[in-house]
């Protein structure tokens, strides 16, 4: 670290988290700590090893050897996977929170490149030394941010962003740098040490070229014939006036209104007309984002008295002054009338023990759906969006999970051939409805009933067996976890009084059951 | 009684989930006395159930085939049964034709084929459409096939199959489609399903089978079963009586050779011997040898083999003419008619080899010849005997490759749904060679074995052992035939472009008496001939086998040594520890030392007392006299397979068969069950003949070692003669014997740098890869070797002709490439390998060169880069580094010389100073890894050789030390040992370890081969 007593202000601030995704796991799994351990993309065999520890490192893992062969070689290795989407996940989260460190923030892997890796980011750090005292207090306060985090992480000011950034990836702790030493400095880093690939570094290598400083001798224009553009586009970012500007993030407002209630109300009317106005003013933000609500969260803050059942005044404990409610449509819409429709229901539903005094109604929304046509080539007529809609306000009363759709699922136990699944968007109505079939109707148990022993080979019913078909033999299931296999005998068994059971005799648990009955 | 028609075995393959003799058992004990085998889309399990159900006696097999028919664009189930030889020719034809339509593994054939090819066969089918579509061509020889396996749905597919049968006036039969012998074998049969369609038990859904009911059924259950229908019982039996073909009706005639006016098979066959005699004796046969000749003649006669000899005869003539070597091995040896025909190039007569061990009248089986051929010239014999007989009369032997235990435990695991890494770990540990799963393997992955999944995966895994997983060609055997070989058994087009293959192996095709060619590839060959290539302008030196003086003292003396690199048969770690203690003198001795470093032998624990009688340390006793003229030639120790048998004969009490079959047994694969019915009746007949009981046993371990390492004493001598020849030429040619070898990587026990080592250490010089002097092959060079081309890894068949054909001298890269078309990546491992150095550009230097030579049009053409710039030289030892990277050698030096002075400052010694070492000796050494072993006869210990500039050393590892420091045993590149030097009798040295350690060596890449 080189600084004189008065330094001007450093421009440039890179910070870097060394094997993120390690820390991550470990942040997760604490007491991995010490042990071997190392990050996969996914737990299959074939999957290479990302980030060792240093046990890991010590016992002769490397990054690449595949995870079967690794397992072989070392049984202790302790292994989780942290892909790509978490890894992205995480990142953002730890941009989000470095700007309360500086209004300008970049991930160094959001522009593609030969230094692009997550884990690293670009800050600007001017006009802050007047909160903090001077620059390298700056420094040290997002440093111990993340070390309050959990983190470990390295912080380099300079004047040449990639130069920081490469700096902060080799080192550790904080550090600043006057341009020349940051020049002479960053020379002497080793390319692979800067989280370059090795197909990069690699050849380069076989040259003898092993450092910045060396890589900074060859021309540009000699490395894109021989090594790729990434080798000449490394070059051009190590040097001199190879600084890009920050392409900092912009941070994304919700979709939210807030109402104050003046003077406060329990009155449905009166909340029901001041939530639609709140609903227009959210759909218009939402279509002026060109997205569609799929949800919308409504916050209700409540007056600190309020009166109980017996009408009784009574002070509110906080937990009660707040009530959220959540809406989901049956699609997500930008139809006001839709939306109103549905909080009034819900209104008429839930209890206020207090007027309202302001209400903060919040939206989720995605990217609209294309497709807004509806078949109409049904006979009879018949209005699926109709039925869509009716299905959505019974479970906007009910709760999601009432409304269900029975889908066939491929087995050979009749209670396993079918699934009931929550419905998701439009109602699946067929293209046409079948010409009515001449149909017997089987009332099918969802859990066959047990039924007592009959006086011969049958069980007891409600009336003697005239004649009986079958049997018809279902057998299997001896993989189960639980080791219990099925093996079944089914029968029809025509009653004298007309109706026709259809019973099976299981003889795991020599029973016999109910499983439908026919007629 | 009726039979079962629609069988089939676990050689439909992942549909069948018992093996044939499995299935004829089961029916053979429930009471069936016809069982009809019709796997799916061929025949590949009849022989194995008509071979068990003529030992069985009481039951009848009848020979069938279900095969797919294309009706209405649906494949529906037909079964065909033939009813005399013309049917069995039509089926096979017919499902011949199937094969050649659909991808590798499955036959459809239409309705229309199937209807050309009707003749003398008898049909069923379940699916009411194809009886309906088939009712014409059979006429009343189809029938519809009812399955009744309480299924829902059967009673309406009845119905139908009814109707229609009715309608055309067609009668129906009855049998269950059996998928396994017994219903304990279900679950085997859901997990093979699941294989087949590539899914996992909880998601196969009715993919599976409803219920347990496709297993053998007692006589008396089937007929309750279809109590309501007698008449199809009826029907069925009568069905069956009209398939009167059996696989014995099968005449099998040896094609013809084309003979001269006036000759017969055997006469000519006679002239030849007698001609190659005359030859091989320098015109002045032995009285003996005659004798020998004569008798063999006649039995070759008697049992009309003339033809088979011919054909061998020819094919070798055929390879003399081509100037490619080849040499017959096995049982062949000890025929003095092979010898004298040129086939084998072993006196059997001097040897004193017995005949009858090849053929005889009693035995009456084919005589089965192994041809080794160079291993780069096979390809060439194979399409001459292609191109002689025609694709209808000549088709390669099929191989049925079987599931092992890591197969096995992988497939299984996958449709149980056993997590992933721990079945890859199981799979890891489970031993390569089979031994089944058990409790052990699952503590040693550290798993539960006790968890019901495990528990399953066992069981099954165990089950699914041995069961065919689908076929591939065996790697040399021709089946021939007089006729079209696809009316004899069906023909499939194998993987391998321009091959068909049987559908029958080389145990169905001896089982049936059927003559079998094996063209196998061979190594050591191409070596010998690439050898003599390169001698061929030094007139003292021998260009041909024949050539080689016998009994050099020299050769013998250096394999005594243990000296052996690159000699074929006795280079291994084991057999160079050996070699100091046999110290072969004679040719027999290399005979037996090629045979006793065997698992045979070293189970048999057979190995120490004949070393010591051999020189003297212990008397030769014989266990009892009688055996004194079977064990005479080894010092009383049974070594060969050949003893044991008569062992078995002479001690045992075995009859002659009977000795056979535990030969057959003994080479079996997975002949561990096969021969352990042997014990009892074997060690008690030793004993009761006077044995000493702990003799008895230790033949015994023997046999069970020999399983499928068993040497005949003739195989054993064909090998010896090329372990003599190979080692002649080392001895004497060590630049054109190490310069061959290189040339016919890969083969061999050592990798190219040890071989190049090994040279150098012998006063060979070897020169560097060099873009004005190399060719693609090595090549001698004022009597050192130059290193050719091919050794640079990034170059390959595609630079080979461009490189060989390069005019010289080439002076810079620009006309390099002109010349050459080369591309960049070639370029790019030319300058990594050095080879430009005689331009005077360094590695770094031209590497940088040829990165930057720019083309037009996506290709390089002759514009050098605009700048060239000056690169740091590379230091010596880098330089190694680099030519082990690049070439997997150096001719520079050996990487363990740049740490030499290191080590001598750590006090470690060299190789050659630690083989000076007393016994006992602690000492702590570090060396770069060539090899590691670990026997299945070692109980754990794992062998591992280092090497340095100065020689190997021979490092044991016991089970304990190797578990305490597996991660570094298993890894290190370079290691270091620390351990105690002990030292034979004979001056073999080994390094005992106590410590492992990891020594950090760069980059350096692994040329560790590692066995097992």
């Amino acid at each position: 670290m080189s600084r004189s007593a008065s330094s001007p202000e450093r421009s440039e601030a890179a910070v870097a988290l060394p094997h993120l995704r390690l820390q991550l796991l470990l942040r997760e799994r604490p007491e991995w700590r010490g042990h071997p351990v190392a990050v996969v993309a996914d737990e299959s065999p074939d999957a290479p090893l990302l980030e060792l520890s240093r046990p890991a490192l010590l016992r002769g893992l490397r990054p690449g050897l595949r995870l079967g062969a690794a397992r072989n070689i070392d049984l202790e290795l302790r292994t989780a996977a942290i892909d790509d989407a978490r890894m992205s996940a995480a990142s953002e989260a730890l941009a989000e929170g470095l700007t309360t460190f500086s209004p300008r923030v970049e991930r160094a892997d959001g522009r593609p490149g030969p230094l692009a890796a997550p884990g690293s980011y670009f800050l600007d750090p001017r006009g802050l030394a007047g909160l903090y005292g001077d620059q390298e207090r700056w420094a040290r306060s997002v440093h111990g941010y993340l070390a309050g985090r959990g983190f470990q992480s390295s912080v380099v000011l300079g004047d040449h962003p990639h130069r920081c950034l490469v700096l902060a990836r080799a080192g550790a702790g904080v550090r600043v740098f006057e341009p020349d030493a940051e020049r002479a400095e960053a020379a002497t880093l080793d390319l692979r040490r800067v989280g370059l690939a090795e197909r990069i570094c690699g050849p380069l290598a076989r040259l003898g070229v092993d450092t910045i400083g060396d890589l900074l001798e060859l021309r540009a224009d000699e490395l894109t014939g021989r090594f790729g553009a990434e080798a000449a586009t490394l070059h051009r970012l190590l040097s001199d006036g190879g600084q890009l500007p920050l392409q900092a993030r912009r941070p994304v407002e919700p979709l939210a209104v807030q109402v104050t209630l003046e003077p406060p109300s329990a009155d449905r009317e009166r909340l029901a007309f001041v939530l639609k106005r709140s609903i227009d003013d959210l759909l218009a933000q939402t279509v002026a984002r060109h997205r569609v609500l799929s949800a919308m969260i409504l916050e209700f803050r409540m007056e600190p008295y309020g009166h109980d059942p017996r009408g009784r005044v009574r002070k509110l404990v906080d937990s009660e002054r707040l009530r959220v409610e959540i809406l989901e449509p049956a699609t997500p819409t930008r139809e006001g009338r839709a939306w109103m429709d549905l909080w009034r229901l819900r209104l008429g539903e839930i209890a206020l023990p207090a007027p309202v005094e302001a209400l903060a109604l919040r939206g989720e929304s995605v990217d609209p759906d294309q497709d807004q046509l509806v078949t109409a080539a049904l006979a009879p007529p018949r209005d699926p969006r109709a039925a869509t809609e009716a299905l959505a306000r019974v479970a906007a009363v009910l709760g999601r999970e009432s409304v269900g759709v029975l889908r066939p699922r491929d087995a050979h136990l009749p209670e396993g051939s079918t699934r009931l699944v929550p419905l998701e968007g439009r109602l699946p109505l067929p293209a046409a409805l079948p010409a009515p079939p001449e149909l017997v109707a089987l009332r099918r148990l969802a859990r066959p009933r047990p039924l007592a022993r009959g006086g011969g080979s049958w069980p007891r019913t409600p009336s003697p067996v005239d004649r009986a078909d079958g049997p018809h033999r279902l057998s299997g299931g001896w993989w189960g976890a639980d080791a219990r296999p099925v093996a079944r005998e089914y029968w029809y068994l025509h009653l004298r009084d007309g109706a026709i059971w259809w019973v099976f005799h299981d003889e795991v648990r020599s029973r016999w059951y109910l499983h439908a009955e026919v007629g | 009684m009726p039979g079962l028609l629609w069988v089939k075995s676990h050689h439909s393959f992942l549909h069948g989930a018992s093996s044939p003799e499995e299935l004829v058992d089961r029916a053979a004990e429930l009471g069936w006395t016809e069982i009809a085998l019709t796997d799916r889309h061929g025949v590949y399990g009849i022989v194995r159930a008509h071979v068990r159900a003529k030992e069985l006696g009481t039951l009848r097999l009848v020979p069938g085939v279900e095969l797919d028919v294309v009706h209405d664009d649906t494949p529906r189930i037909l079964t065909l049964h033939p009813r005399g030889r013309e049917g069995w020719a039509n089926l096979c034809r017919l499902v011949t034709q199937g094969h050649l339509r659909g991808p590798k593994g499955s036959a459809l054939v239409t309705v229309a084929e199937v209807a050309a090819h009707a003749r003398d066969l008898m049909a069923a089918t379940p699916d009411p459409a194809l009886l309906e579509a088939l009712a014409d061509p059979f006429g009343n020889r189809l029938h519809g096939l009812v399955a009744r396996h309480r299924r829902a749905t059967d009673g309406a597919h009845e119905t139908t199959l009814r109707r229609v049968a009715a309608a055309r006036g067609l009668s129906l039969v009855a049998s269950p489609e059996v998928l396994y012998h017994h219903p304990e074998r279900r679950p085997l049969q859901d997990v093979v399903t699941c294989v087949r369609v590539g899914t996992t038990l909880h998601q196969a859904g009715t993919r599976l089978a409803g219920n347990e009911l496709h297993g053998i059924p007692t006589p008396e259950a089937h007929r309750a079963l279809h109590a309501d229908h007698a008449a199809l019982l009826e029907a069925t039996e009568a069905y069956l009586a009209r398939c009167r073909f059996g696989l014995d009706d099968l005449r099998y005639r040896y094609p013809a050779e084309a003979l001269p006016s006036g000759e017969t098979p055997e006469s000519w066959l006679a002239r030849l011997t007698h001609e190659g005699a005359r030859e091989r004796y320098d015109g002045a046969v032995p009285a003996d040898v005659q004798a020998q000749l004569e008798r063999e003649l006649e039995v070759i006669t008697d049992l009309e083999y003339g033809g088979y000899f011919l054909t061998m005869h020819e094919i070798v003539h055929h390879c003399r003419a081509e100037g490619i070597l080849c040499q017959g091995r096995g049982s062949a040896a000890n025929s003095a008619v092979c010898f004298c025909l040129g086939i084998t190039a072993v006196d059997p007569v001097r040897m004193g080899l017995l005949f009858e061990r090849f053929l005889s009248r009693e035995r009456a089986e084919p005589p089965d010849i192994d041809l080794d051929i160079e291993h780069e010239r096979r390809e060439e014999v194979i399409q001459h005997v292609y191109a002689r007989y025609g694709r209808r009369r000549a088709a390669m032997v099929a191989n049925n490759i079987r599931y092992r235990t890591r197969s096995a435990l992988r497939e299984v695991g996958k449709v149980l749904g056993v997590d992933r890494t721990d079945l890859d770990s199981l799979a890891r540990l489970a031993s390569h060679w089979g031994g089944g799963v058990d409790d052990a393997l699952f503590a040693q992955a550290g798993l539960d074995p006790e968890r019901p999944i495990h528990r399953h995966l066992a069981r099954l895994t165990n089950d699914l052992l041995d069961a065919p997983r689908h076929l591939s060609i065996h790697p040399g055997g021709f089946l021939l035939g007089h006729l079209p070989v696809d009316e004899l058994v069906p023909i499939e087009p194998a993987t391998m472009e321009g091959r068909t293959v049987v559908q029958w192996d080389k145990y169905d095709v001896e089982a049936l008496g059927l003559f079998k060619v094996d063209l196998l590839g061979l190594g050591a060959l191409t070596c010998i001939r690439k050898s003599f290539e390169l001698l061929k302008d030094d007139p003292a030196a021998p260009h041909a086998m024949v050539e080689v003086p016998t009994s050099d003292a020299a050769t013998y003396s250096m394999c005594s040594e243990g000296d052996t690199v690159g000699v074929f048969q006795i280079e291994s770690r084991a057999q160079m520890a050996m070699l100091p203690r046999l110290r072969p003198q004679v040719f027999y001795d290399l005979v037996i030392q090629v045979a006793i470093v065997r698992p045979g032998p070293i189970q048999g624990d057979m190995v120490h007392p004949y070393l010591r009688r051999r020189v003297g340390q212990e008397r030769v006793v014989y266990p009892h006299e009688n055996l004194r003229p079977i064990l005479e030639k080894t010092l009383g120790v049974p070594i060969f397979q050949e003893q044991v048998m008569k062992l078995a004969v002479s001690a045992g009490g075995y009859t002659a068969g009977e000795a056979d079959q535990l030969r057959r047994d003994m080479a079996a694969w997975r002949s561990a069950g096969k021969i352990e019915k042997h014990h009892e009746r074997l060690t008690r007949g030793m004993i009761e003949r006077g044995i000493d009981p702990a003799f008895a046993e230790r033949v015994f371990d023997q046999i069970r070692g020999f399983g499928e390492y068993g040497f005949p004493e003739s195989h054993a001598a064909s090998f010896a003669l090329l372990a003599y020849i190979t080692a002649y030429l080392r001895c004497h040619h060590p630049a054109a014997f190490a310069c061959a070898l290189l040339n016919s990587q890969p083969m061999g026990f050592y990798s190219a740098a040890t071989i190049v080592d090994d040279a150098k250490r012998h006063g060979v010089e070897v020169r560097p890869i060099d873009i004005e002097r190399s060719r693609w092959d090595h090549a001698l060079e004022d009597g050192a070797i130059r290193m050719g081309f091919r050794i640079v890894k990034g170059l390959g068949e595609k630079e080979r002709p461009v490189l060989d054909a390069l005019p010289r001298p080439v002076a810079d890269m620009e006309t390099l490439v002109r010349r050459t078309g080369l591309g960049q990546k070639a370029l790019v491992a030319l300058a990594e390998s050095g080879a430009f150095q005689p331009w005077g550009l360094g590695r770094r230097d031209a590497l940088w060169q040829a990165r930057g030579m720019r083309g037009v049009a996506g290709t390089l053409g002759g514009t050098a880069a605009r700048t060239q710039l000056a690169f740091a030289a590379l230091a010596p030892e880098d330089a190694v580094l680099w030519d082990y990277q690049v070439s997997g050698h150096s001719t520079r030096g050996h990487p363990m010389e740049r740490y030499r002075a290191q080590l001598r400052h750590r006090r470690h010694p060299r190789s050659d100073e630690l083989r000076r070492m007393p016994d006992g000796r602690r000492t702590e050494y570090v060396g770069l890894v060539i090899t590691r072993q670990r026997p299945g006869t070692a109980t754990g210990v794992v062998f591992l050789t280092l090497e340095d500039e100065a020689g190997f050393v021979n490092v044991v590892v016991w089970a304990d030390v190797f578990e305490a420091h597996r991660t570094v045993a298993k890894t290190s590149t370079v290691l270091g040992v620390a351990g105690k030097v002990q030292r034979g009798e004979e001056g073999v040295v080994h390094l005992i370890a106590e410590r492992l350690w990891p020594f950090r060596a760069g980059d350096l890449p692994s040329r560790s081969r590692d066995f097992h």
